[in-house]
This record gives C-alpha cells, sequence and structure tokens, in this order.
C-alpha cells in the first residue's frame, strides 16, 4: 500500500490519522459506501455525527481522517459541483470532481505556510460511465477502483473484498458485500446506529426523470433490514 | 541542524546545492518507467505503470499518458498529483495560445512554458518543487516531429530517443545502441528530426525491447503499460491512445524482441 | 439602427428525422455596402454539433475562438465530445457573463446527441435560450425566416428533404432582405456524416 502514499513535506498522512473504517464497492448498476461510526463515549448523540455527505444528486463523499478538513472539503466540493451545474446545466462527472478536488489538496502541500489536508476521501458517484467509485488521498493523488477500503483495517478488508468482489454484482449484493467486509474488522456490536450507509443507485420510488441514479444515506430502518439478513 | 539546508527549496547549501531538488529527481528515478522514441515519420511514447491491484478499475483513467493539445502528447514520471497541475496549466498555455494566435502553439514553447513554471517552485516561496518528469511529444509545422524531456528543475532538451523513471539509465545505453540514425552530423541548431533513419515499426520495435529489459516482470502485458503514437495524418498531427487490446496486439507482434530478455 | 443589423445576416436551423440541418448567408455588410459575399457565420464545434451566429461580424469571430477555446478544454479535461445540449448552456452561460456589455450575437445551435436524436436550440445576446422541436431562425432576416419556416417545415423529414426545405427558407426569406444574402451555405448532419453545400443566391 505504501507505494500509493508519498510522504508530503510536513507530515505522514497515514498512520494514526485514520481511525474510521470504510468500505466501499461498487455494483453493475450503483455503488455502495458503508461506513462505521466511531464515537468516543455512549453520551454522544450518533445521528448528530456526519461521515456521509452529499456532495450533490449524483455524488456522494466520505472520509477518513481529521473531520474539520473534511468539513472544509465538503463545502468546497458542493460549490465546485455547483459551479460546474452553472455552465453546463448537469452534474459534473465523478472523475471531474475528483480531479478538481485533488488539485485542491495537492495545491496545500505545495504552497507557504499552509499544512496539507489530513483527510483521505472516497467519492462514489454516478454519470455517463456508469458507477464511479475514487479515492482522493491528501497528497492530491486519486485511484479509480472497483472496490476498496480505507482506515484501520484497510489491509485485511482489501484481501476480503479481492476474494468477494465481482463485476457483475447487482446493487443488494455489493450492500452485503460492503457490510459484510465493515464486519470483518467491526468491534463489538454492529447495529443500524453505529453504521452509515450510503448508495449510488436508482431510485425505487422515482418521480418523473425515471432512472436518474442519486446518492442517498439508508435510514437506520433501512440498515437494520440489511443486517437482519446478514446476521 | 543537519536539515537545516534541504527542507527549503529557495536556500542554497554551502555547496551550492538545492536539496529539494535533488530530492524530487532521486523520486524520479523510482517512478513507473516512460520511454520516447522518434522516429521519420511519427513518435512512440510508452509508459509503465507501477500500481496495479485487482479491486483497481484500471480500464477508466490512463494514469500516465496525457494529451496536452492536438499537437502535444506527453508522458509522465514521478508524482500524478503534480502533473495533474503541470498537465492543466500546459493545456489552459496552449489553448490561450490558439485563441490568440489562431494557430496550434509550437512544440518548444510550450515545453519551454512548463519548465518555467516548474522553475519557478525552485526559486520562489513553495514549499517543494514539482516531483514530476516529462517526456513531451510533439509535432508543429516548422520543426516538425519533436521529443522533449523535462526534469523538476525546469531543464529540457530534444531528444532521438530517451527514458525517464526508473532504470533509465539501462534503458538509454539500450536506446543509444540501437537507435539507427543519420550518419552525418545535421547543421544548424534547428534540425530536430531529419536525421532518423527509423521508421514507425522500428520506434515500436525498440520501444518493446527496451521495456522488456527495463519493467522488472515476467511478462509484459497491457495491465502494466500505456501506449501512445504521435504521427501525421493528411498533413495534421495525430494523436492516437492505445486500447489495453491494442498493446496486446503490438506486444505481439513484437514478441521476437521481448522474448529473449526473458531467457537472459 | 441597432448594431445587430449592422452586417446583416440570416440563420437557420432545421429538425429533421435522424438528422438536422443549419444554414446561413454569405454577405458581410457595412449598413448598405456590402463587403464580402463569403463570410462564415455557421462554425464546426464537433463533428456532429454546429453552431450559427448572426450579429456583429467583430463579435462572431471572437466568440467563435472563444467557444473553440473553451471545448478543447473541455475535450481534453473530460476525453469525451461535448454534447449539443451541454455545449448550449456553456454557449448561455458565456454570453451571460458578459450580461451588461453583452456580445452583439444571437446564437442558434444544431446538433445530433450521442443517441443521434436532433437537437436545435437559439438564444437571445444575454443568453437567453429558446429550446424548439422544429425549427430556429436568427439574424436581420429572421421575420422572414419564420414566415418560410412556418410554411415549409414539416415534422419527419429525411435528409434530402429537410436540405430541399432548410435551402428553400433561407433563399426566399434573403430575398426580402435588403442585408442578408449574396450566396448561402448549407450543412446538414446525419449520424453518418455532414454533407455541406454552398447555395447561389440572387447577388444583388
Amino acid at each position: 500500500m505504501d507505494r500509493y502514499s508519498f510522504s508530503l513535506t510536513t507530515f505522514a498522512p497515514n498512520g494514526k490519522l485514520l481511525q474510521i473504517e470504510h468500505a466501499l464497492a461498487a455494483a453493475a448498476n450503483g455503488v455502495v459506501i458503508a461506513t462505521e461510526k466511531k464515537t468516543g463515549s455512549s453520551l454522544i448523540e450518533v445521528s448528530s455525527l456526519q461521515h456521509m455527505v452529499k456532495v450533490c444528486d449524483s455524488i456522494g463523499m466520505v472520509y477518513s481522517g481529521m473531520g474539520p478538513d473534511f468539513r472544509v472539503l465538503v463545502n468546497s466540493a458542493r460549490k465546485m459541483a455547483q459551479k460546474y451545474r452553472r455552465i453546463y446545466m448537469e452534474d459534473p462527472p465523478v472523475r471531474i470532481l475528483v480531479k478538481e478536488l485533488a488539485s485542491l489538496m495537492q495545491e496545500y502541500t505545495q504552497s507557504g505556510g499552509v499544512r496539507p489536508f489530513g483527510v483521505s476521501l472516497l467519492l462514489a458517484g454516478f454519470d455517463d460511465r456508469g458507477a464511479n467509485l475514487y479515492q482522493v488521498d491528501p497528497s492530491g493523488s486519486y485511484f479509480p477502483w472497483k472496490a476498496t477500503s480505507i482506515g484501520k483495517n484497510m489491509v485485511n478488508a482489501k484481501t476480503f473484498l479481492e476474494k468477494r468482489f465481482n463485476g457483475e454484482m447487482e446493487l443488494e449484493d455489493a450492500v452485503h458485500t460492503a457490510i459484510l467486509t465493515l464486519k470483518e474488522g467491526f468491534e463489538g456490536q454492529m447495529t443500524e446506529q453505529s453504521i452509515d450507509v450510503g448508495i449510488i443507485g436508482t431510485l425505487p420510488n422515482a418521480q418523473d426523470g425515471g432512472p436518474t441514479p442519486v446518492f442517498q444515506c439508508l435510514s437506520p430502518a433501512d440498515i437494520r433490514d440489511y443486517l437482519s439478513n446478514i446476521a | 541542524m543537519a536539515r537545516r539546508y534541504d527542507s527549503r527549496t529557495t536556500i542554497f547549501s554551502p555547496e551550492g546545492r538545492l536539496y529539494q531538488v535533488e530530492y524530487a529527481m532521486e523520486a524520479i528515478s523510482h517512478a513507473g518507467t516512460v520511454i520516447g522514441v522518434l522516429s521519420k515519420d511519427g513518435i512512440v511514447l510508452a509508459a509503465e505503470r507501477q500500481a496495479t491491484s485487482n479491486l483497481l478499475e484500471q480500464s477508466v483513467d490512463n494514469e500516465k499518458i496525457y494529451e496536452m493539445n492536438e499537437n502535444v502528447v506527453a508522458g509522465v514520471a514521478g508524482h500524478a498529483a503534480d502533473a495533474n497541475i503541470l498537465i492543466n496549466q500546459s493545456r489552459i498555455v496552449a489553448q490561450r495560445y490558439l485563441l490568440k494566435y489562431d494557430s496550434p502553439i509550437p512544440v518548444e514553447q510550450l515545453v519551454r512554458n512548463l519548465c518555467d513554471l516548474k522553475q519557478g517552485y525552485t526559486q520562489h516561496g513553495g514549499l517543494r518543487p514539482f516531483g514530476v518528469a516529462f517526456l513531451c511529444a510533439g509535432w508543429d509545422s516548422a520543426l516538425g516531429f519533436q521529443l522533449y524531456q523535462s526534469d523538476p528543475a525546469g531543464n529540457y532538451s530534444s531528444w532521438k530517443a530517451t527514458c525517464i523513471g526508473e532504470n533509465n539509465n539501462n534503458a538509454q545505453s539500450i536506446l543509444k545502441q540501437e537507435y539507427k540514425d543519420d550518419d552525418k552530423e545535421e547543421s544548424g541548431p534547428n534540425v530536430k528530426s531529419v536525421g532518423s533513419q527509423m521508421t514507425m515499426d522500428d520506434a515500436l520495435k525498440l520501444t518493446c525491447q527496451v521495456l522488456s529489459k527495463t519493467i522488472d516482470t515476467a511478462k509484459l502485458s497491457s495491465e502494466k503499460l500505456e501506449f501512445a503514437t504521435l504521427t501525421l495524418k493528411s498533413g495534421k498531427p495525430c494523436i492516437h491512445v492505445y486500447t489495453s487490446s491494442e498493446i496486446d496486439e503490438v506486444l505481439k507482434t513484437y514478441e521476437s524482441v521481448i522474448k529473449p530478455a526473458d531467457n537472459q | 439602427m441597432s448594431i445587430m443589423q449592422y452586417n446583416g445576416s440570416a440563420i437557420v436551423a432545421m429538425a429533421g428525422k435522424g438528422c438536422v440541418a443549419i444554414a446561413a448567408d454569405k454577405r458581410l455588410g457595412q449598413r448598405a455596402l456590402t463587403v464580402d459575399t463569403e463570410f462564415q457565420k455557421v462554425f464546426p464545434i464537433t463533428d456532429r454539433t454546429y453552431i450559427g451566429l448572426p450579429g456583429l461580424a467583430t463579435d462572431v469571430k471572437t466568440l467563435y475562438d472563444r467557444f473553440r477555446m473553451r471545448v478543447n478544454l473541455y475535450k481534453h479535461n473530460e476525453e469525451r465530445t461535448i454534447e449539443p445540449k451541454t455545449f448550449s448552456h456553456l454557449v448561455s452561460h458565456m454570453l451571460y457573463e458578459r450580461r451588461f456589455g453583452p456580445y452583439f450575437v444571437e446564437p442558434v445551435v444544431a446538433g445530433l446527441d450521442k443517441n443521434d436524436e436532433p437537437y436545435i436550440c437559439g438564444m437571445d445576446l444575454i443568453g437567453c435560450i429558446n429550446f424548439a422541436k422544429d425549427f430556429i431562425v436568427g439574424g436581420t432576416a429572421s421575420d422572414n425566416l419564420y414566415g418560410m419556416c412556418e410554411s415549409l417545415w414539416e415534422p419527419e423529414l429525411g435528409p434530402e428533404d429537410l436540405f430541399e426545405t432548410i435551402s428553400q427558407a433561407l433563399l426566399n426569406a434573403v430575398d426580402r432582405d435588403a442585408l442578408s444574402g449574396w450566396g448561402a451555405v448549407v450543412h446538414i448532419i446525419t449520424p453518418e456524416g455532414v454533407i455541406t453545400r454552398d447555395l447561389k443566391g440572387r447577388m444583388d
């Protein structure tokens, strides 16, 4: 894995920063992101933690690393998406948004007086190339994946995914695979409160627009259904 | 104190060296190999991608070879994120030239502009230089086909055949040995591609030969390679970036020069 | 006299069955004086998207150069060719950027999208898009063109019929406009390629 990470001038983005685990899998007709919601204390209102955000209708994003840095990047990403939309009247292809976000992160590795962003991002989205999955590192490098994992248990999770993943999976299977991957290294009981699942897929009750895939976070009830199927 | 002179690009060490620039060059010498070979009717670029995993979606993007303009294609070795910045910038520069002068940018001007930007980061107050080297293959009406190499310091030079990245010394010596050149020395600074006796087939063959000796793998395959050619089609530059099946085809055609390498 | 009438022009686009056509006159004038009879007002943007720029000639040239730049950058960055609809929104955006000091053109876009469906639209000088299923007109002869198109156009025309229709519409419209005419050019965009034909017109 080290081949993917270049040492930056000021600090190493790996190691301690990556405490939260994510698993992603692209399916034939969509993408799934699953993430552990880690809390320091049981007194924290879990619903207030937002790891998984919508950038625009067709793109969702999660992170590993420093929360405040992520918030700043979410703002930028949403602005980039809207700026693109203002020109072309359509959502940006995932790769274009990734490229632009990666350029921003690169800039913070090379300018004076700033430190790089302390986050790795995973972006999932849908465009005319189909379902897309990208990882963006603090260095500004990005990689397109069929399925991957970042965070504390990523090495095992990736091995697991390499065995489980195949390109013809349907969205439902991909959700299962992602949750199972997460479960591999999960500490304690996995409940609908302790994980977040986001999907890019056609809404079951799509309105007029027909089958336009969009990003959505699954509700705790939906997650509970998936979990009970697995158990 | 030992690192007093190596963390900032803009300070010379007592020996007059810029350590950050040297570190950047060092980084590139471990990056995936990029080879460029000039022939009399075109240029071949080939690049090795190092990161491979079953889970990586390799079919969608080129990582190493980019079209910069309709007449220039570039191969990059080094830090991908840095390369993206420079490529974007070059594309904009090329288009601005077209807007202003209504003709495609001369290759050297584009390369010079790119290198001026790189130079700036070795002198002005950024944190570090760009950790990338480029091979730019281009064509313009004044000088014909041209192949340029550039490094993080902002040097650039024109070549008949060259290589950057891992094992580049090895590759250079094979290229030097095998490149078929016209005997007589060309006069004048601007004569660039006239000396070549190579055809495109020769160039592709030579590229495959060098690749097989520089890339550390049992068998060359399209998974680890990117290929592009620049030729002229009815007087206009034509860039072709190979698909993976086309790369396999090339490798098959030149099997004979690749195989001996395996036996060594 | 409005600056939109200074150089004179007539441009029309029509949708057919699996094809589109765009045609323009060739006159460049300064008010009543004719200066050039080979002036280009329709430009290729991609293999299957064309734009016509009726209006002030200097802005026609400048805008085309700027569109070319933006489309080339789009092509390199996104590694795909721009769709006619997307391009129209880009044009609209670029025009509205100059809301209070506009380029004096009323662009007409015609093209086939990735599903080979015809796409045509027109714009005013600050980029308000007018989508149409049938035809779009622009320039000093636009009133005449509206009349001709309303009576000649019919749905589901094939490439050859569409060529005949658009040519007759344009030629007869410019004959009743002093500021446009002097020959014309027609592009028929089909999935197989673009057919370009020059038309002779009255030279008076």
